[in-house]
């Protein structure tokens, strides 16, 4: 559905951030990509969405293709309406419209506009607080509110494939839970595919199906659910699971130095 | 007691035609989040253009009108495209600098195609006859501009809150990128905007070239716009429209009643003081949204 060939991200002419990412999403699939902070994760969904291209960035090798479309030509605003949405980091609500209002705006990626009202009760019907929010300023609403405003807002446009940019973050343990568990149920009911950007490894684990390690602009590892859980490096860097209950020593924190890059 | 009447009723024609003008940046501002510096300078361009569609072409009244208003919204159309367009995603300075820019341009481009002290009069399209009500004596254009300002204020106010362009624009206002992100054409809404913006300058520029003639101070004139548009909010329309008019009235006031005691003209820096003395109060502006921040 999605797939990502051998891209190449520059900024501003000299900084190379993605230095030949290879991916793909499959139709009705939930895709984790993991790694460290700067390890190009949120460039790599810009890049996909065209965002980059605001920031003067530009994909100067490889294809990005959605579908059999090649996404790198499109403007952002016509790659939403090809049915790929991005959830940006940090919920980026229009602060000052109404929660209603927000999520009208969504709609706008959708061609015709008779089921706004229909998608509405939907998104409520996940969101259930959104309800009775739905009037007040969307910047006043809680952490947790935000990021279901945010979420409701990309399904609003009925997307085939969700860009989900650190849905966890900046929320308490329960509302990650909370947000996890209805971001599988919208996947389960909409058969819409995810791509999902954590730093919150375990509980992204939980969810995909398949997943893939970044560090330094470069996939470094990929493999199904199960293969990255059983990992050991993955358990030991990501989800601190290694050597539980045993004594440690300083050899075993040099190795674990040694060891923390792949490449 | 007619005389006090006399300055309020001139005070708010004169301010409704400020919060006409300030509409223009009103608009601009509240979906772009740009403050548009060249909005005198487009009001002026307007003026100019239907003085010589009417006096140079030798056209009718009616025709000039048009191909002026045909060229407003190729100006508005140019001053996107051109200067504002190559700029998004930029940080929102560097678009209020090229505005800026633009008004020198602007200035220049005035100066050179109509030169640089003439003072030129519309022929008379508003007849000047003054109307007398309850003792107070209006002319006839002052109350024609309160009429279409309050029309275009009263379809904007509904065009913002009810009209998907005008949620869109909002939203873009608010986040560009979140805004692309929903499928929400920047482009689409740029140019709306500084069209509408360039057709309100030139409404305004019009009507005001009827009343004071053209001539390059009418960008002076329209620079008064900006504490109205300051103390309204900067974003909001009824914030521009009440503005516009308590600044109107305060001129006319501080005219009858500050000008003996000091013994100069207090017109000129009236609104400014207001202005200052209600962003002690309310720093956003009598209507503005307050901005938001999470803690």
């Amino acid at each position: 559905m999605l797939q990502l060939n051998n891209v190449e991200v520059m900024f501003n002419n000299v900084i190379l951030v993605l230095r030949g990412v290879s991916l793909h999403v499959d139709p009705d699939c939930i895709v984790a990509l993991l790694g460290a902070n700067g390890a190009g994760k949120t460039t790599t969904l810009s890049s996909i969405t065209g965002l980059i291209k605001t920031e003067l960035g530009e994909v100067t090798e490889g294809t990005i293709e959605f579908e059999g479309k090649d996404l790198t030509k499109m403007s952002t605003e016509k790659i939403a309406q090809e049915g790929v949405v991005q959830v940006m980091e940090g919920r980026r609500l229009f602060a000052h419209l109404t929660v209603e209002e927000n999520l009208r705006v969504g709609a706008r990626a959708k061609k015709g506009r008779s089921t706004i009202n229909e998608d509405l009760d939907i998104i409520y019907g996940y969101f259930r607080r959104l309800k009775d929010l739905r009037h007040a300023t969307a910047g006043y609403c809680s952490g947790g509110e935000q990021q279901m405003v945010s979420i409701g807002r990309a399904l609003m446009s009925r997307p085939k494939l969700i860009l989900l940019d650190e849905p966890s973050m900046g929320l308490s343990p329960l509302m990650v839970t909370e947000i996890f568990r209805i971001i599988k149920m919208i996947h389960r009911e909409k058969k819409t595919a995810i791509l999902l950007v954590e730093q919150n490894a375990p509980q992204a684990l939980d969810i995909a199906n398949y997943g893939y390690v970044m560090e330094n602009g470069r996939i470094v590892l990929d493999g199904t659910q199960k293969d990255l859980k059983e990992n050991e490096d993955v358990r030991e860097f990501y989800m601190g699971l290694s050597n539980v209950g045993k004594k440690k020593s300083y050899r075993d924190v040099k190795h674990y130095r040694r060891r923390k890059r792949w490449l | 007691m007619t005389e006090l009447f006399q300055a309020i009723a001139s005070g708010l024609m004169v301010g409704s035609l400020y919060s006409l003008i300030g509409l223009g940046i009103v608009v601009i501002y509240k979906s772009t989040r740009v403050f548009n510096f060249a909005q005198g300078g487009l009001l002026m361009v307007g003026a100019y253009l239907a003085w010589s569609f009417m006096e140079q072409a030798g056209m009718p009244i009616w025709a000039a009108l048009i191909c002026g208003l045909v060229s407003a919204i190729f100006i508005g159309f140019l001053v996107e495209r051109f200067g504002m367009r190559r700029m998004i995603g930029q940080p929102i300075l560097s678009l209020i600098i090229v505005t800026l820019a633009l008004q020198a341009l602007i200035d220049g481009v005035v100066t050179l195609f109509w030169g640089q002290n003439n003072y030129l009069v519309y022929p008379e399209f508003i007849p000047p006859n003054p109307v007398e009500f309850l003792n107070v004596i209006l002319s006839l254009q002052h109350i024609i501009v309160f009429v279409v300002t309050m029309v275009v204020i009263t379809v904007f106010i509904l065009f913002f809150q009810y009209s998907r362009w005008g949620l869109d624009m909002r939203a873009v206002a608010e986040d560009h990128q979140a805004a692309m992100c929903m499928g929400v054409s920047i482009k689409v809404v740029f140019v709306m905007a500084w069209v509408i913006s360039a057709v309100l300058a030139y409404i305004g520029g019009v009507l005001l070239g009827s009343i004071n003639g053209v001539s390059t101070s009418l960008h002076h004139i329209a620079s008064n716009c900006f504490p109205v548009v300051l103390l309204g909010g900067l974003e909001s329309i009824p914030g521009v429209l009440i503005a516009g008019l308590i600044v109107g009235i305060l001129e006319y006031l501080s005219g009858l009643y500050l000008d003996p005691i000091v013994g100069a003209s207090t017109r000129e820096i009236a609104p400014y003081c207001i202005l200052v003395l209600v962003l002690m109060i309310k720093p956003y502006g009598l209507f503005g949204l307050p901005r938001i921040e999470r803690i």
